[in-house]
């Protein structure tokens, strides 16, 4: 029995503090991906063409789409990866629960969000900055950026809510699977399942409209609501299950 | 544009990707510290830093490009120069109505009684429309007209080299010039566009995306193409006879 009484808030702010430095590899492997998508946007995104007997006109269309969804993709790893085996032994060294460990984790996954959401909506400044210089066709558009203020919100806000949702989801499929392995074949095959059953009896795509129910808000607050609302749900579910794997000793 | 400015942005990434691989090649192991904590948050801050000068690069606009044109050309419907040549031979319209299309006029002396069109490329189909006057002037009066070519909303109709016209005698050559035009248009990223006025691009199927009841084609972006008419004006009296890609059709 310890004669220190320790408050959950600081336990969490140690762990937080803890994985924010031992989890830095994770900010290594972000860059590296949007390196990588600012490469493959810099150097020539889609296409197309139209022609006819005396003329053939071809435009490049050059956007960072590419960088926020390969975030995305990192954030989802990310997030499962935390949940694993290997991070947790880490934390051996420290006095923790499940809550505190969970709460830290989330901690974590905010501020790689907010990292990653901001470094996405900048590197397409990056791109563009990159075509302008290289390219030597004629640009037909100025910028394609934000035109409006709520556009531009939307702009920096949406991919930082996007990787946010992709870190909760992740986290969420990791616990699961850490409660039982078996999830790993039950969480693609239930999917795919939903799919096909879907399709044969005429009904909604589950597996198409949850996507749908994010990508088209239009509106930023609702879109807000959405995110933030299935953000602590599956947060919430995550602490919930983790609460039922046996104690490790 | 110099070489430092097309050279410099594969330095820089190729560089960064160089500096990668030696901070994971050098670390223990390729799991989680590949490099200390310290060292990859400075790496962080360092990349930020330099997403920052990209952003402040672009928006001074500090290295200009070429041309850049503005978008917002609006285009009433979709117009060919097959379409005018209809409403000329089988409507109530009149060439006068179409006086925004015209490209270029030239007059030249008929001495002779008989014209001869050809076309330099001879396999290039431009309807022509010959229209004789009702006096015997000895004047071949030659306008080209050019429905416009629209990218984007972006009308680059005057981009496109002019249609060409030769005479000599009794032969009228028509000379159009292949022209192969490239562009780069930004286009915003899909967390802009969901939150922009016009999001319907987000929420259309595949189907009617680009062709609208309205040719709202134009607005979600994509390619339309012009093309060209001839309209001849002969003295009266006088035969014409053509190449047999152009499409000649006679008019009162």
């Amino acid at each position: 029995m310890s004669l220190t009484n320790v408050k959950l808030g600081q336990i969490v702010k140690k762990q937080y503090v803890f994985k924010c430095r031992s989890y830095s590899g994770m900010f290594l492997s972000l860059m590296g991906l949007q390196l990588l998508a600012i490469l493959l946007s810099g150097t020539g995104g889609s296409g197309s063409s139209s022609g006819n007997d005396y003329l053939n006109v071809g435009v490049t269309y050059v956007s960072a789409s590419n960088v926020i969804v390969f975030t995305m993709i990192w954030a989802l790893i990310s997030a499962i990866l935390i949940t694993t085996k290997v991070y947790k032994e880490e934390e051996f060294t420290f006095i923790t629960n499940r809550l505190s460990n969970n709460l830290a984790n989330m901690g974590f996954l905010v501020t790689c969000s907010v990292i990653g959401g901001v470094t996405a909506y900048l590197s397409s400044f990056l791109v563009r900055a990159i075509v302008q210089m290289t390219s030597r066709t004629t640009f037909l558009s100025d910028h394609g950026l934000a035109t409006s203020v709520m556009e531009s919100i939307g702009a920096f806000s949406a991919p930082i809510l996007y990787v946010l949702l992709c870190c909760a989801v992740g986290y969420f499929i990791g616990t699961l699977v850490q409660l039982h392995r078996s999830f790993i074949i039950i969480l693609p095959v239930g999917l795919l399942s939903m799919s096909i059953l879907s399709e044969r009896f005429g009904i909604k795509n589950i597996t198409l409209e949850i996507p749908n129910f994010y990508f088209q808000e239009s509106s930023l607050l609702l879109f807000f609501i959405k995110v933030i609302v299935t953000v602590l749900l599956l947060f919430g579910g995550a602490i919930m299950l983790s609460n039922q794997q046996e104690v490790k000793v | 544009m110099s070489v430092v400015g097309v050279l410099f942005p594969l330095f820089f990434i190729f560089g960064c990707l160089v500096f990668l691989f030696f901070l994971m090649k050098k670390g223990k192991g390729f799991r989680l510290r590949v490099i200390d904590g310290r060292k990859t948050y400075m790496l962080l801050a360092t990349y930020i830093v330099i997403l920052f000068i990209s952003a402040g690069v672009f928006v001074l606009n500090l290295f200009p490009t070429a041309a850049t044109f503005d978008g917002g050309a609006e285009v009433d419907g979709i117009l060919h120069a097959g379409d005018i040549q209809d409403e000329l031979i089988y409507g109530d319209g009149s060439i006068a109505s179409f006086d925004d299309y015209i490209g270029n006029k030239w007059e030249f002396d008929l001495e002779t009684d008989h014209l001869n069109i050809t076309e330099q490329m001879n396999d290039i189909y431009m309807p022509i429309i010959i229209e004789e006057k009702e006096e015997a002037d000895g004047i071949l009066e030659v306008t080209t007209y050019r429905t416009p070519t629209v990218l984007e909303g972006v009308d680059i109709t005057d981009e496109l080299d002019p249609v060409g016209i030769s005479f000599s005698s009794d032969t009228l050559e028509v000379m159009v010039t292949y022209n192969n035009l490239k562009y780069v248009s930004f286009e915003p990223e899909f967390t802009t566009i969901q939150f922009s006025a016009d999001s319907s691009i987000m929420t259309h199927s595949e189907d009617d995306k680009w062709i609208d009841e309205d040719d709202e084609w134009f607005d979600t972006g994509r390619i339309y193409l012009g093309d060209d008419l001839l309209y001849i004006r002969i003295p009266k009296g006088v035969k014409v006879e053509g190449s047999e890609t152009l499409d000649i059709e006679y008019i009162k």
